[in-house]
């Protein structure tokens, strides 16, 4: 059988189907169709944690390895999230083996740790005026160069490339810009919420 | 469901510089809706559209591969006699299982002590009846659909296992159910541990400000570090569930359960009370009984407006262009680096500047081991700067000095 018509086959299955489908019959065909829908994100995710090609591709694979064992195992009601963590466990795991890479994991732990799973668009999440003037007041607290490139971004809705070339930035300060600047409003936010509610 | 290859063929466009800055933005924006497809898009930025193709081709060839040879071996006819000696041999175990009669062969002994133990090495506490009946079916049909137990068969078939690495699907049920036990939850286990052994955070005063500098200790350990300008600290610790001590000059002190902090800013109170109690000298704390010589005694309230004694207003010095930050930059950028080739490494040099009450740089005072080529560079840059705005103390211009770190890398 060839890899599309594997694929075709299972096309009008949805996560859910496919996994119950593979839970009654362990058909690791069934299990490569509902995964292939989602690696490359999981290449992404190891291309991000372990920042080396081979690595990640090896990664990849393993994870699949533990889809096979796991699945079954667990009631997973949401599958891409569920796989989100897999996959992110699974590096975290392989980075915290290789002691070597020790420094850099606690970086890379940091960043994980920092961004959230919280909502993470309060600019767009509650349209009331409040909001918008504690929002108006934070974005004049931010730093000059994170309140440029959150403007750019959420205002003038220019992809990093041109905020990059407008502000003569590197694209990748651009995006750290807008994850810190995202991150500053939430806490301005959420301590201005606090005061109000002690006001109150 | 399948929306997930568009995402792809997106991703690939983009990286290949085929979309529009408008749809740039679009798919930067939608990639930031969940945290899977933000970490996956920052990942895979790091390649070029072509790398990524041919990985994933790569990939999709590997996982076919994993998926395949279950199949092929089916069909092979040795693995069909094979097949049909291993169905006699289940009925014959599914029969004992059922009867629960002593078996008679030490074959079926060997398979029944397997099947009993199996489950029960699977069973963890927290785990549903229904899961272990799920097993044990799982186990009874495996045998006495298609897998071989006859020690023969397993021999062959480990063989050809070797090859293809894959750890699964020819070895009998009993052992994949083994293998679960074995590797998945220690597996789990350790992830678990992984990122409960690291704690990071932002340490915040009341107005949410960041506080940079606050120590933060893992109680009962020599564990320890500081917050960075913008307040953030990171640390791994011993324990998962230590307590973390917090300590700020000026505030109150903190102790915290790492699991009460994660993912959460820490906010320091302000420490007025001890303002109060005790006697604050430049080296150290002392009790006032202590200390021979004058004390006076002040108390917070005396510093709080319409209180005893007003704090004298001072203003630091500031450079031309504003901050510091944009001074330092100003600098950076005027660095003739050229002719530091010489010289490479990372060098880190102090600079104490002395700036008068008109502005002007009086004096340039530098504490460094870099060689004297790159800080006599800087001091030639730095001097070139358009005069200051002077310190202010109580609105008069003063003299101050101002402390300029830089680091300079030389490739």
């Amino acid at each position: 059988m060839s890899e599309s018509s594997v694929i075709n086959k299972y096309v009008n299955y949805s996560d859910g189907d496919l996994i119950n489908l593979y839970i009654k019959k362990p058909d690791l065909e069934v299990l490569g169709a509902l995964y292939k829908r989602y690696m490359f994100l999981v290449y992404g995710v190891c291309m991000k944690y372990l920042r080396n090609r081979e690595d990640s591709q090896d990664a990849v694979m393993q994870i699949f390895e533990i889809l096979v064992h796991d699945i079954p195992r667990f009631e997973i009601r949401h599958f891409k999230s569920w796989l989100y963590g897999v996959s992110r466990n699974h590096c975290l795991m392989k980075l915290r083996k290789d002691k070597a890479e020790r420094n850099r994991h606690e970086i890379i732990t940091a960043e994980t740790f920092m961004e959230s799973a919280y909502v993470l668009h309060p600019v767009e999440e509650q349209d009331n005026e409040d909001i918008q003037a504690r929002l108006r007041s934070c974005m004049e607290q931010l730093k000059e160069e994170q309140r440029l490139c959150v403007e750019l971004f959420y205002y003038k809705h220019y992809c990093y490339r041109e905020i990059a070339a407008e502000l003569k930035f590197d694209e990748n300060k651009v995006k750290s810009c807008i994850q810190n600047g995202k991150r500053n409003l939430k806490i301005c936010l959420e301590a201005k919420a606090i005061l109000k509610d002690v006001g109150k | 469901m399948s929306g997930n290859e568009p995402t792809y063929e997106r991703i690939i466009a983009y990286l290949k510089g085929l979309l529009s800055n408008r749809q740039r933005h679009d798919l930067e924006k939608k990639m930031m809706q969940d945290a899977f497809d933000e970490d996956a898009f920052e990942g895979l930025n790091q390649l070029s559209a072509d790398s990524l193709e041919t990985d994933m081709d790569i990939l999709g060839k590997r996982l076919q591969e994993r998926i395949r040879p279950a199949k092929v071996r089916n069909l092979t006819t040795v693995f069909r006699i094979a097949a049909a000696v291993v169905i006699l041999l289940g009925i014959t175990a599914i029969l004992d299982l059922i009867l629960r009669t002593p078996s008679p062969t030490p074959l079926t002994q060997e398979i029944k002590r397997q099947m009993y133990k199996a489950p029960a090495e699977t069973a963890t506490p927290e785990e549903p009846k229904s899961i272990k009946g799920i097993a044990r079916e799982y186990v009874a049909e495996e045998k006495a659909g298609k897998l071989p137990s006859s020690k023969q068969e397993t021999e062959v078939l480990a063989e050809k296992e070797e090859e293809s690495a894959a750890p699964i699907a020819a070895e009998a049920a009993v052992t994949v159910t083994r293998h679960k036990s074995a590797y998945a939850v220690p597996a789990k286990a350790e992830s678990d541990q992984a990122t409960a052994r690291h704690v990071a955070g932002k340490v915040v005063g009341v107005d949410g400000e960041s506080l940079p500098g606050v120590t933060v200790l893992e109680k009962g350990t020599s564990h320890g570090t500081i917050t960075d300008l913008d307040g953030n600290f990171s640390l791994v610790l011993d324990n998962s569930d230590s307590d973390l001590s917090f300590n700020y000059v000026g505030y109150r002190s903190l102790e915290l359960n790492v699991r009460d902090i994660k993912g959460k800013n820490i906010t320091m109170q302000e420490d007025l009370l001890a303002l109060e109690e005790v006697v604050v000298v430049g080296y150290g704390t002392r009790k006032k009984s202590d200390i021979t010589g004058a004390v006076s005694h002040l108390e917070a309230k005396d510093f709080s407006p319409g209180g005893g004694i007003e704090p004298y207003n001072f203003i630091k010095p500031a450079p031309s262009t504003g901050t510091l930050k944009t001074f330092k930059k100003w600098v950076t950028d005027r660095i003739d680096t050229s002719q530091f080739r010489d010289l490479p490494g990372k060098h880190r040099i102090l600079f104490i500047l002395t700036i008068q009450s008109d502005g002007y740089i009086r004096d340039i005072n530098v504490r460094s081991t870099a060689p004297s080529l790159i800080t006599d560079e800087y001091k030639r840059v730095i001097s070139q700067n358009l005069p200051w705005q002077p310190a202010l103390k109580d609105n008069v211009p003063v003299e101050a000095e101002v402390l300029i770190r830089f680091t300079l890398t030389v490739e």
